[in-house]
């Protein structure tokens, strides 16, 4: 294929709420830019530079325009994104289904078509869209099918990025609604649990998600340690461990989401950045069919499926990639038969092994491959089919 | 919304129902009380509570208006 479509692959990019939340500003977004482009994020794939909630001034002005916060944008946000333009990334924003955003600037709700031309008109390639202050008596679907008709005829083209927590059975209408991605869950936070979670939720969801319309399992927090725009009380609340980080990352590579990453880059330690572009997980994310994965229960039988859990992802070259995910307390054997993914020993068929985590081959296996994984880690293999 | 703490059925203060939709999720269906929340998150009351008074202080937040 020639060219990539907007929606075709998960997005790529970077989104200022999980560090920044409200205190952004121009010079801070651009500088971003600048260390997507330095430090080799944009050669990985990582495209776009969002800027999420709080951009805006609290009130539209007299012509019930949306007005950049003077304060943050000097320069309005046209600049903003001619300057993103200009290092060869994408821009994004954010606006939300109600009347009001959920930090309390205005929604975009009968506002949508003067909207999305507006987004136009500044340069904008991908909408983040919330669902804070929806009036009860519309239909949140309605919603996102009118915004999705604004962008798409809004004369550029303008990823859609859905963003209602997975509520009113968004599972049910939301690939019809022309969104490109959607939110299926609540807001991640930095922390262990809230990962285990989010990624259990989405377990056997794996029909819901595919081209031009992914499921979005929040931003990554990957990098974070705690960190956020509240500082002065340290980490007390929040940080994982690198394992943990990493089978967060591997998750969501290989459940289809979209990789928004929701660290400072400016200070990405060496792990952060080698495990964010890491070139094989974000191959089996970014594969041209971005299928689904599905769980295989691992024996033995008796380790509970939300302790330890197999993830089969079909590739578009005939390869499969397998996750063996570590959600217990304890370092354990997990084991996966081939017979669980088709194979069985009759077949006369062996995988050779890639180790996605560490780069390197690893032989070949015939009937089962049975790695140890440490406590809340994970061991990412891609399996090439050898016909004996 | 519930207006008793999951954990230990206390009755809810309206920081207590906020600082659960900041810190679990925004549509969570779970409120705690600040000890309980603190047991969750395995930090204690005290770094939640320092978190209600950011955010109220910042006035950058509605649920803290």
């Amino acid at each position: 294929m020639d060219q990539k479509l907007p929606g075709m692959l998960p997005a790529l990019g970077w989104n200022s709420w999980n560090t920044f939340t409200w205190d952004i500003n121009e010079n801070l977004i651009k500088r971003m830019a600048d260390v997507m482009v330095e430090e080799g994020y944009l050669e990985a794939g990582y495209e776009y530079v969002v800027i999420d909630d709080c951009w805006s001034l609290k009130e539209r002005d007299a012509e019930g325009r949306l007005v950049p916060d003077p304060a943050k944008f000097p320069n309005g946000m046209k600049a903003v994104a001619d300057y993103i333009h200009s290092k060869g990334l994408k821009f994004g924003m954010y606006s939300c289904a109600g009347t009001h955003t959920c930090a309390g600037h205005p929604g975009s709700f009968e506002h949508e078509f003067e909207d999305a031309r507006q987004f136009a008109q500044w340069g904008v390639d991908y909408l983040k869209y919330d669902y804070c202050f929806k009036p009860r008596h519309v239909s949140g679907e309605l919603l996102y099918k009118r915004m999705s008709l604004a962008l798409k005829n809004c004369g550029r083209d303008i990823l859609f990025s859905a963003c209602n927590w997975g509520e009113d059975n968004v599972y049910q209408w939301i690939r019809e609604s022309g969104a490109h991605s959607y939110r299926s869950t609540g807001d991640i936070q930095d922390r262990w649990d809230s990962i285990k979670n989010i990624a259990l939720s989405q377990l056997e969801k794996e029909p819901f998600t595919g081209s031009y319309c992914h499921n979005d399992m929040d931003m990554l927090v990957v990098g974070m340690y705690g960190g956020s725009n509240s500082d002065f009380i340290g980490s007390k609340i929040g940080g994982c461990t690198d394992a943990q980080y990493r089978s967060h990352f591997a998750l969501w590579c290989m459940m289809d989401s979209p990789l928004m990453i929701g660290c400072d880059l400016r200070k990405a330690n060496a792990f952060t950045k080698e495990l964010l572009q890491n070139k094989d997980l974000l191959a089996i994310n970014q594969d041209p069919e971005s299928r689904g994965a599905y769980r295989i229960k691992v024996e033995p039988q008796w380790f509970k499926a939300e302790d330890a859990f197999v993830l089969a992802k079909v590739l578009a070259d005939g390869d499969i990639a397998l996750g063996f995910f570590n959600f217990s307390d304890t370092a354990r054997e997990l084991s996966l038969q081939f017979w669980d993914i088709g194979l069985p020993y009759a077949s006369n068929v062996s995988l050779s092994l890639y180790d996605c985590i560490n780069h390197k081959e690893l032989g070949s296996f015939r009937e089962r491959y049975s790695p140890t994984v440490p406590s809340g880690d994970c061991v990412v293999v891609r399996a090439h089919l050898e016909v004996l | 919304m519930s207006g008793t703490c999951h954990r230990c059925a206390a009755t809810l203060t309206g920081d207590e129902k906020a600082i659960c939709m900041k810190l679990i999720s925004r549509n969570t269906r779970e409120f705690y009380c600040l000890d309980c929340l603190g047991e969750k998150l395995g930090c204690g009351r005290g770094p939640i509570e320092e978190k209600i008074r950011y955010y109220r202080e910042s006035g950058n937040c509605v649920l803290f208006r």
